[in-house]
């Protein structure tokens, strides 16, 4: 589902039919809400990492409470945070408008062929607790977010200034 | 907040009444990860004239006897000489979206006004996907990363292309 989080509408249809019953119900639950719902193929290994990246650059793992299934990475996770990289990358390459210079979470899950497929990026509401509740990991990520609002407020007030708005 | 919701009404005024202050305007839910980052940097920015920091949460569009639409969010913002949105607006969809009711492409649309505004996001960062929370439109963008996925678009009578999920499954 889009335009969401915490697993709205997420449910694991075994056939046509059932998809086609929760498409009724989503169109009575979300319609004139949610433009369109999204179907995926179910992930065999569910388990989801989630990369922690501060412009553009992978940082470390964070903490998931609720999370099961097969490792997909080990220490000190190289292939995984330089895939999380170019995902970033890329979308700000193909994305006009995007933002990717601040804080982006990756949250990463590995398909039955062993390649790495991003599940999808988070922001402003990145959860960015460290997996070993490393208070380092977290205070870095907190001076980079004080930095950027720093900038944008900085920035704003220079624009505001230039404007001569304020008397 | 001091603010009066019936300043929307007296005339879409698109500038602070008082010029005399900076009027920063903040959008952001309760608990926003982004806030204490946020506070921090306000204490740390240069801001040498007197200054005004007005937030709106979804606990009061939420508890409001006003029925807050995404019109009056935006317009809200734009009534400022800055706007903030440090949160992902569909943040707690769950939680605060479904009592507001609100249709996404219509918040989409509306925060376009903001693309001409002093703040964050402005320019093309409104139509970030991310930001927007708008799931297909960086999957589809990067199509070599993601699962395949199959855009399904809600429609009113609620005929969909059974064919088109049949190849797609």
């Amino acid at each position: 589902m889009p335009y969401s989080t915490n697993r709205e509408f997420n449910h694991f249809c075994k056939d046509i039919d059932q998809i086609e019953d929760k498409l009724g119900l989503a169109n009575r639950r979300y319609h004139h809400i949610m433009p369109y719902i999204m179907l995926q193929s179910r992930m065999i290994n569910p388990k989801e990492v989630k990369v922690v990246c501060i412009n553009g650059k992978a940082q470390y793992i964070a903490y998931n409470a609720n999370n099961s299934g097969r490792a997909i990475s080990k220490k000190p996770h190289l292939e995984l945070f330089a895939f999380a990289e170019r995902a970033i990358a890329e979308l700000s390459a193909r994305c006009v408008g995007a933002i990717t210079n601040g804080l982006v979470r990756v949250d990463i899950f590995q398909a039955k062929s062993g390649e790495y497929k991003v599940n999808e990026f988070e922001s402003l509401e990145a959860s960015y607790s460290s997996t070993n509740r490393d208070i380092t990991n977290d205070a870095i990520v907190f001076r980079f977010n004080v930095a950027f609002w720093t900038f944008h407020i900085n920035n704003s007030l220079t624009n505001l200034s230039n404007s001569n708005t304020i008397k | 907040m001091l603010w009066d919701a019936q300043l929307l009404w007296d005339g879409l005024i698109y500038v602070p009444t008082d010029s005399k202050k900076i009027v920063i305007r903040v959008f952001l839910t309760p608990g926003c990860v982004q806030n204490s980052a946020f506070q921090a940097a306000l204490s740390e920015s240069h801001i040498l004239q007197p200054y005004v920091v007005e937030y709106l949460t979804v606990d009061i569009l939420k508890n409001g006897s006003y029925k807050w639409t995404s019109e009056d969010l935006v317009t809200w913002l734009l009534t400022s000489h800055i706007h903030f949105i440090i949160t992902h607006v569909n943040q707690g969809q769950q939680s605060w979206q479904s009592w507001m009711r609100w249709d996404f492409e219509q918040l989409r649309i509306q925060l376009q006004r903001l693309k001409y505004h002093n703040g964050f996001p402005n320019g093309e960062n409104v139509d970030c996907p991310i930001f927007l929370q708008n799931k297909y439109e960086y999957i589809k963008a990067l199509p070599d990363l993601t699962n395949n996925t199959l855009k399904i678009e809600i429609n009113e009578e609620n005929k969909y292309d059974l064919n088109s999920i049949k190849r797609y499954v």
